[in-house]
Formats: C-alpha cells, structure tokens, sequence
C-alpha cells in the first residue's frame, strides 16, 4: 500500500517537473485534470513583430477552470486575443480570460481564440519550440511546450 | 412643399437603414458592380507598382497587414495551399498581390518579406493612406484602425477577408470570402489562366 503511494508519488512529482504538457492526456496516473494538447506556433518571418500560438484545453474536473495568463520569455507581452467577423471585416479583441466547463475542452485555433504573442524577441524567429507558462483560476500553473510551423492547406 | 420635423427625421432613419442594409450586404455577399476593381499605384520594395505592371498574369489581390497574427496568415497559407496544387507552369501564370493597409507601420520591404514568407512568387505592396484608399475604394472594402490602449498590441487594424480574382487583363473577375470552399477558389483561380 504504502509502496503504492510512493509510487504514484513520485509519478506525480517527476510529471509536474516536466516542462511541456506534462503528461500523456490518456495516462491513469495524471492527476491534473487539465490537459493541454495539440498546440503550435505559428512561424513568421523575421520582420513580424507578432504571432500566435494554439493548442487545446481539456477539462476532465468537475469544476469549470478559467485560463487567465498566458507568459514567455520570446515575447514582450503574451495577450488573449480572440477573432470576431462583424459586418464583413476581420476584427481582432482581446478576451480577459478563457473560461473552460467542467468536462469540456476549449480549442484555440486560427480565426478564432488564441494567444497573442507580441513584439516578438530576436531567439523567437530560430527557436523549434516556443514555451508558454499558463496561470489557471485554480491557483495552478502550466507549462506546455509547442512546435514553431509554418501551416499547410 | 414643406418638410415637417417628423418627415425629415423618417426620411433620415430610412436612408440610414438601406444604407447600413446595403453596407452589410454588400460586405457580405459582394456582387460585382460594373465598376469594381481597376488599376492603382501603390509602393513596392524597388518603388512604385501598378496593377497594370501584371498584365498577361492573373492577379489574386488580398489586402491585409503585417501585424495581422491570426487572419492573414490563415488566409495565405490557403492561398498557398492552392496555387501549390496547380501545376508548375500554371501557377508562374498568377501573381498573389498582398497589399498591407497599414500604412502606419508598414513599409514595401517589410510587406514584401511577409508576402515572400508565404509564397515566393508573392508581391507585398503598401503606400500613403490616400494610395491605400484608393484601392481599397476600387474594390469596394474597407479597413478601420482600431485603438487598442489595453493591449501590449497598440492598435489593430479591422480589415476584410477576401480575395479578389483579376484576369491577366486587368478585369477584377470575381471575389471570395477567403474562408470559401475550396473548389470554389481553385474554381475561381483557375478562371485566371
């Protein structure tokens, strides 16, 4: 029994250690009920002072958690942003937060939600995998690690 | 004849209502007007360009900005996308014509780099606002810079999200939502060659 606590113990506390997505969504012994999967940013070309990152997040809790922070050491500020299409045009705005119900996922994807990455720093433009640290109403922070590419239709 | 105060105010709230009715939906569900499109001089890298300068190409005409995070390259990447899947000879015959509204922090270099970024036959132009207007007008769109005092970001530019499709003669075609179906814009690309 005991040896059975330690164990998951040490799974936890080596997983919480990891930077990217901490674990594997499937994996029993994740204890985190948020899960950020499927992500990348976007490249730019090297006179682009923005981009954008995307990825999804699950909620498997039984309480509705709110992402309210998004950091990284490549941009000056990391913002919210959300699109909307009013009247014909393309209109950009910030969102203050990103509320995920208890059970569902939120995807931040093109054209819709996403992370503003602004006034982008000079290692971003070489960087493969771009790190964001993300604060959640649940007093948690998270750390997901995402590929920089360019997009294909 | 003598308007009363009621009359006039009618009068106004009618001409306000079609004009935001046809506003919205001539945004929305463009149909071509016989004067749409036409030539215009804006800026490129090495100086002035004129639509005219591509003739014998069709021409696939987006405006947009570099600052743009999320719509733009969207858009591109599809543009991409598509003109890929043409054959070699078929896509040299089409010139993708990235034309940045933001005249405030945009230069012909830089819009030209970004247009690049997407695709290397690309051509990024920009210009003075009264330039930028002036094509915008010829197409029937519009832009709008956007304060944005809260943000690290300072401002945004509202701008549409289409392609126009012009003929190697110069003849804006038609013009898409870029967000269209995919066979409706090979369909409409291919009308170019």
């Amino acid at each position: 029994m005991i040896h059975r606590f330690l164990l998951s113990a040490l799974i936890v506390s080596t997983l919480s250690a990891l930077p990217g997505f901490g674990s594997e969504p499937s994996s029993p012994k994740n204890s985190d009920t948020i899960t950020l999967k499927e992500g990348y940013v976007r490249a730019v070309p090297a006179s682009s002072e923005n981009s954008a990152a995307y990825f999804t997040i699950l909620n498997s809790g039984k309480k509705s958690v709110t992402l309210l922070k998004a950091d990284s050491s490549l941009a000056r500020a990391v913002e919210l942003h959300e699109h909307r299409h009013e009247n014909g045009m393309m209109k950009m705005v910030q969102v203050p937060s990103i509320e995920v119900p208890a059970g569902e996922s939120v995807e931040l994807e093109p054209m819709g939600l996403h992370i503003m990455m602004i006034g982008l720093k000079k290692p971003f433009f070489s960087a493969k995998e771009i790190v964001l640290k993300l604060s959640f109403s649940d007093g948690k922070s998270r750390t997901v690690r995402l590929p920089v590419k360019k997009e294909e239709e | 004849m003598k308007l009363s105060p009621l009359k006039v105010a009618l009068g106004a709230l009618a001409f306000f209502s079609i004009t935001t009715v046809a506003l919205y939906f001539g945004i929305e569900k463009m149909n071509l007007g016989p004067k749409m499109g036409g030539d215009f001089t804006l800026s490129g890298k090495m100086g002035a360009v004129s639509l005219h300068d591509f003739k014998g190409k069709g021409v696939i005409l987006y405006f947009g900005y570099t600052r743009c995070p999320d719509v733009c390259p969207v858009s591109l990447s599809r543009l991409r996308g598509m003109l890929k899947s043409l054959p070699e000879k078929a896509s040299e015959k089409i010139v993708p014509l990235f034309v940045s509204v933001d005249y405030r922090s945009d230069t012909p270099a830089k819009v030209d780099e970004y247009a690049k970024f997407f695709m290397e036959t690309a051509v990024g132009l920009t210009g003075t606002k009264e330039q930028i207007n002036h094509a915008v007008s010829l197409y029937g769109t519009g832009y709008q810079f956007e304060e944005t005092p809260k943000s690290a970001i300072g401002y945004t530019v509202q701008h549409g999200d289409r392609f126009y499709f012009i003929n190697p003669r110069g003849k804006l075609v038609s013009t898409l939502p870029t967000t269209s179906p995919t066979s409706e814009l090979k369909s409409a690309i291919e009308s170019l060659l």
